[in-house]
């Protein structure tokens, strides 16, 4: 390659680069002013204490960063440290999550795999699950767990369990272990399985619960990991049934916890902090999974 | 009777009994919790609404539908539902315009766009509290810097969180609440608002992005071979081609919209004197706080409830045209 080829090449490219230039400075204008939010966010939760009590706003910079604000605990209204609200939502998102993967494999099988008389009214019914949202069952449901709570309290053959329904993890879970959503989900995966499959298990001797454990339930893992993200995410941003079931500080979900903090000035940078250590593992989560998410949105009819 | 006939009774007895008893273990989990938390609930619902209680809670006062007329005809109740509509309008439309600019922005093929896709996407991680916290931080009127912007603008500062706007009488029309909107806006409203549809960027960003997916290519090579710009191109190749898109985007954005509480926990309160005080946000006032109208709240979410079911229905008719159903 001769010099001028070779310097021909370089104006090439560069001119490309240089058409480019105005597509990325529209993005990272739109992907700046996006992040804005987080980003103040992010600074005042380095900031102590003093900055707020000035004068006037915080400054956009943080100059004098303190990081000993992700790790305080112990002061203000709740002496509850965000890795306690942490640990009960983690708690609380993976025992939904885990129990719909397991409710709605099941129902899916038997609505994908099995006829029996009455499948076409009870799947109707299983649908129509999703058109009620728990926002327009909170009033009975609550009275539920209060009764729940109230028998497992005073009588003598439930309370040997300690099972608490009010500022517990049951009363957290309950209402939440079946998915009408997922059942549709999973059916549709499920009938993608040919039906030959299903002959030649049964010729080597499968009943239903192996053929289910192992060979659906390996074929299906796209969608079984669809229903998982979409769960634990929906669990995890749960507020107002948290909100109505826990009392107690300690069973406050990290959503709950942010929120009760960030209302104390006494300790806001610290409130921050901790909206930034709740945000992080979603926004992980979310990147990673995001073919999963964009697939469970359409439910189940884009191959991500 | 022959003995065909009694082995095909038996058939249609007694085996679909069998195939029925095969799949009860499988179906039976998920029945007896959604038999307990949705179907029983909303038979307890319809059942509480003919319930009052006095002060203390001591007592049930049977007063049948009077309940139900009392509180759908009650201007809170009407007030609520204005709210929330209003609500609605400000968060959907706008996370819609945005998702698809955002997502169109982030469809181009330049080097690194997937990192522009990731952090288009990225407020859907962000949690209703988050969000909440996030915006918080903006409109605060002590460490908000929204107002110093506004300030910096030439604007005069606003009360974001505690300005409901200028009080319309009951006799109000349209164009009286226009306006009203005009002299004094309902800024509570707007902020709980903005920190939603801040939130729902994300999501709709996903979910054009993959409405953009489903356009053939080819499409836009007619449209240049006829001569169209990237303007035109997106007029009438790319919009019309989302419209399907759009449309299941507006409808889950409105069950968003119905279902949003914790946003307006957290900021406003429901305040100030109800101007952002949604349908569900009314209920939790009414069902969880003094006096604890339970039985007004039940009737409030069965007004909840049908307003969603319309809703899930037309997402249902929406999603079927994609779904391939057996």
């Amino acid at each position: 390659m001769t010099a001028a080829q070779q310097s021909s090449r370089i104006a090439g490219v560069a001119q490309r680069w240089l058409r480019r230039l105005p597509a990325y400075a529209v993005l990272t204008f739109c992907a700046a002013l996006l992040l804005f939010p987080l980003y103040v966010t992010a600074v005042y939760s380095l900031h102590p204490l003093t900055e707020f009590l000035n004068e006037g706003v915080p400054s956009l910079w943080p100059s004098n960063p303190q990081w000993s604000n992700y790790f305080k605990s112990g002061s203000g209204v709740s002496n509850t440290p965000i890795g306690r609200f942490l640990f009960n939502s983690v708690v609380v998102a993976v025992v939904i999550t885990a129990a719909q993967l397991v409710t709605a494999t099941l129902s899916a099988y038997a609505f994908a795999f099995l006829r029996f008389p009455g499948r076409n009214v009870l799947f109707v019914l299983f649908l129509a699950t999703m058109m009620v949202p728990l926002e327009v069952a909170i009033i009975p449901n609550f009275q539920t767990i209060q009764w729940l709570d109230h028998h497992f309290r005073t009588q003598a053959w439930l309370s040997w369990t300690q099972i608490t329904w009010i500022d517990g993890y049951p009363g957290l879970v309950a209402p939440f272990l079946a998915t009408g959503f997922g059942t549709f989900l999973l059916r549709q995966a499920f009938l993608s399985i040919p039906g030959e499959l299903r002959d030649a298990a049964e010729m080597d001797g499968y009943g239903h619960w192996r053929f289910l454990l192992f060979v659906v339930v390996p074929l299906a893992r796209g969608a079984l990991a669809t229903l998982a993200i979409f769960a634990f995410l929906q669990a995890w941003n749960q507020y107002l049934w948290p909100l109505l079931v826990t009392n107690d500080p300690d069973m406050r979900t990290v959503q709950i916890g942010i929120a009760a903090e960030a209302s104390d000035v006494s300790r806001i940078n610290i409130a921050f902090a901790g909206t930034i250590t709740a945000f992080l593992p979603m926004l992980l989560l979310v990147v990673v999974f995001q073919r999963y998410l964009v697939r469970g949105l359409f439910g189940g009819s884009v191959k991500g | 009777m022959t003995v065909a006939d009694q082995y095909a009774g038996r058939r249609s007895w007694a085996w679909p009994l069998g195939r029925f008893l095969t799949a009860l273990p499988f179906l039976l989990p998920s029945m007896a919790l959604f038999g307990a938390f949705v179907f029983y609930p909303l038979g307890k619902s319809v059942y509480l609404g003919f319930f009052i209680s006095n002060p203390f809670r001591t007592r049930q006062i049977y007063v049948g539908f009077d309940q139900y007329k009392d509180v759908l005809a009650s201007s809170e109740f009407a007030s609520s539902l204005l709210v929330t509509a209003t609500f609605t309008l400000y968060t959907v439309a706008p996370a819609i315009v945005i998702g698809t600019a955002l997502a169109v922005l982030a469809n181009q093929k330049l080097p690194g766009i997937v990192i522009f896709r990731t952090i288009f996407s990225s407020t859907i991680a962000a949690s209703v509290a988050i969000s909440a916290v996030f915006w918080l931080v903006l409109l605060h009127p002590s460490i908000g810097v929204l107002n110093e912007a506004v300030e910096g603008v030439g604007f005069s500062r606003v009360n974001w969180l505690r300005d409901g706007g200028w009080a319309v009488g009951d006799r109000a029309t349209v164009f009286d609440m226009v306006a009203a909107w005009f002299i004094d806006p309902n800024w509570a409203l707007i902020s709980v608002s903005l920190a939603t549809v801040w939130m729902n960027i994300g999501l709709f960003t996903i979910i054009v992005l993959a409405g953009l997916q489903t356009i053939p290519e080819e499409l836009y090579e007619a449209a240049r071979v006829d001569g169209a710009g990237r303007w035109a191109q997106f007029w009438h190749v790319t919009l019309p081609m989302l419209s399907p898109t759009l449309f299941f985007a507006s409808v889950v954005g409105m069950i968003f919209a119905f279902q949003s509480f914790g946003q307006i926990d957290i900021l406003t309160q429901g305040g100030p004197v109800d101007a952002s005080n949604v349908l569900l946000y009314s209920i939790y006032q009414t069902g969880f706080e003094q006096p604890f109208r339970v039985g007004a709240a039940a009737v409030q979410s069965l007004a909840l409830f049908v307003i969603m079911l319309v809703l899930t229905l037309f997402q249902f008719r929406l999603l079927a045209g994609r779904v391939f159903y057996r």
